[in-house]
């Protein structure tokens, strides 16, 4: 049972983010959406490794584009 | 070329108490060879299901590739900032400037 609720809510957590994602842009003030990304280091990075500390992600389109 | 400004304003951006990425949707053994043809000395972070991209919103309208944005976060997690207007020739630069002007804590202070 417990583990039904965490699935349904990441499964929210996810249909939420992505409603927002199409319904509004991120403003300062609102949470940062969780990440856990593979980096060119080879190591998986989560936004939640980095609490306490300031984080800039800048995204870019296309690696070998002039990125 | 942003991800090489980055790279060369390192010294600048890293005196501030920040982690800095770059990311793209691009898969993960795409973006190390494109870290390591520049040098880069940041993780470039792969989003290849493009999951994160579209939580982000940075997704063009077709939802091929990430907008060039930067996000700014601050140590409790929340969006302190967004540049959707990001040139890539000065970014590196741009990043340490608004560091500054957002007030994010330098090292060893």
């Amino acid at each position: 049972m417990k583990a039904l609720l965490v699935v349904a809510a990441a499964a929210l957590g996810v249909a939420t983010a992505t409603a927002r994602s199409s319904a509004a842009d991120l403003q300062p003030g609102d949470p940062a959406p969780a990440f856990a990304l593979m980096g060119s280091d080879g190591k998986t990075h989560r936004l939640s490794d980095y609490a306490g500390k300031a984080v800039v992600l800048a995204w870019f389109p296309k690696a070998f584009t002039g990125g | 070329m942003e991800c090489k400004s980055l790279r060369e304003s390192g010294d600048s951006i890293r005196a501030f108490d920040v982690a800095y990425f770059g990311a793209s949707v691009d898969d993960a053994d795409t973006n190390r060879r494109f870290a390591e043809s520049l040098d880069a000395d940041y993780p470039i972070l792969s989003d290849p299901d493009k999951s994160v991209a579209a939580a982000y919103g940075v997704l063009n309208p077709a939802g091929t590739h990430a907008r060039r944005w930067t996000f700014y976060i601050g140590p409790d997690g929340k969006i302190l900032a967004v540049d959707r207007e990001v040139s890539p020739p000065s970014a590196g630069e741009d990043v340490a400037t608004k560091l500054g002007e957002l007030g994010v804590t330098k090292k060893g202070k």
